[in-house]
């Protein structure tokens, strides 16, 4: 299980990709998430980052915010064409309650 | 990422800035894991020195003019050398990304030293919220930078590092802009990323491309509302012409404190530190503009006004998404 979170937050390498420097791409979607478009908590300041964190071998989504520097977890699944979505939001656990990353307010 | 190495999952994060210093300091935090997959509380990275790791030393971060440098962190953990162990590069509100050698085990070397790209030359993001995400994007077997920043636009620099330099410091390029900042038109809106965005890099449509997660911030309210009626739109229409008229007074009484300020600062004949200018102004001006009846009349009255014109507003709303962008 590999995993970073943050809000002003880190994440870890992924595995080498077939892509290019002169890449282009889609017209951004927001990202969906139990069927809603993932949202953090006033003043926003979403910070994304995906990692395995129930040991399945599919990445999950964190999703860092500064609202008291919270981390919100969406449980990860892969379609057969190998397509990621994610579940509904919970809030990361750290030493028994909310994580809350100090010094974001 | 296992921080610590002790074979459990950790989550890093970096801070706007820490509560409990005299200047500001967007610290470093750690989650450690364990072998059930649960995390401990945020405890704070110190350097090898034993204090807070931090982008600027001490004295440096008690200037004001810098601490742009040491907040709003955003660290990214690579082995970036190339010894094996973990180091971090961290981006900050300023737009620069800051190196510190990692010594193993969680360990990290104190002093922070810019990123630079081959020509010498700071790696920046000019808009400020540099957002370091470190992966092989051209599949050249190096690692490249990427980074989001403050007005959406996504950056990339390539590491041109030539096989079997892999075991060195990178050799990144000047950024280039992998995706332009959204327009004007789009800030705000629904069709792209507004501001502040965090970048992750991954493939997430299963075509074997890497796409990029991005974290936005966005603002929006303020503006008069659309099911005023005529009656409303010309009260608000006139509420705000005297906001403009008051606010405009408020400036002018303002400006002439400010003015008599400048003029004894430049009379001291020598360059004053923050809390000389800071005593300076309380003698000089702060009393007498708390008895300035006129400039608390013009000040009582702006409240006033704000409260009413609010009613006219759509109320302000900050938030933020994860959005993605699709290789095609």
């Amino acid at each position: 299980m590999q995993l970073f979170g943050t809000l002003l937050l880190a994440a870890v390498a992924v595995s080498p990709s077939l892509a290019a420097a002169d890449a282009k791409f889609d017209t951004p979607q927001k990202l969906l998430a139990g069927g809603k478009a993932i949202e953090v908590e006033q003043p926003g300041y979403a910070s994304p980052c995906l990692a395995d964190m129930d040991g399945d071998g599919v990445p999950d989504l964190l999703v860092g915010q500064f609202n008291k520097g919270k981390i919100g977890v969406y449980k990860g699944s892969r379609s057969k064409d190998g397509k990621l979505s994610f579940g509904e939001r919970t809030w990361l656990q750290a030493g028994g309650a909310d994580a809350e990353i100090p010094g974001v307010w | 990422m296992d921080i610590n190495g002790d074979g459990f999952a950790d989550i890093l994060s970096g801070c706007y800035s820490q509560h409990g210093y005299d200047f500001m300091v967007g610290s470093f935090w750690v989650l450690y894991g364990d072998k059930e997959g649960k995390f401990a509380k945020a405890v704070e990275l110190k350097g090898n020195d034993g204090k807070t790791l931090m982008i600027l030393n001490e004295k440096d971060a008690k200037n004001s003019n810098f601490d742009i440098k040491n907040i709003c962190t955003r660290p990214y953990a690579a082995d970036l050398n190339g010894d094996g162990k973990l180091d971090l590069v961290s981006g900050n509100f300023e737009g620069s990304f800051y190196f510190f050698a990692g010594e193993g085990k969680g360990a990290f070397q104190s002093k922070a030293v810019e990123l630079t790209d081959v020509g010498g030359k700071a790696l920046k993001v000019n808009s400020g919220h540099s957002d370091p995400f470190l992966v092989d994007w051209d599949a050249d077997g190096d690692l490249d930078l990427l980074s989001g920043g403050s007005d959406g636009e996504i950056v990339w620099a390539e590491n041109k590092a030539a096989k079997g330099e892999a075991a060195t410091m990178p050799k990144f390029a000047a950024f280039a802009t992998l995706i332009a900042a959204p327009t004007s038109g789009e800030k705000g809106g629904p069709e792209a990323p507004s501001y502040s965005v965090r970048i992750h890099v991954a493939d997430i449509n299963g075509d074997g491309k890497l796409d990029i997660l991005a974290g936005d911030a966005r603002h929006s309210g303020g503006e008069p509302r659309a099911d005023l009626s005529e009656e409303e739109k010309t009260k608000h229409k006139a509420l705000q012409d005297e906001m403009d008229k008051v606010s405009e007074k408020w400036q002018a009484i303002y400006s002439k404190y400010w003015k008599e300020f400048e003029e004894a600062v430049e009379k001291a004949g020598k360059k004053l530190t923050e809390e000389e200018q800071e005593k300076l102004w309380k003698e000089l001006v702060e009393d007498k503009m708390e008895k300035d009846e006129e400039l608390k009349t013009t000040q009582k009255r702006m409240s006033e006004l704000q409260e009413e014109l609010g009613k006219y507003l759509t109320p302000w709303v900050s938030t933020g998404n994860v959005w993605v962008y699709t290789q095609k």
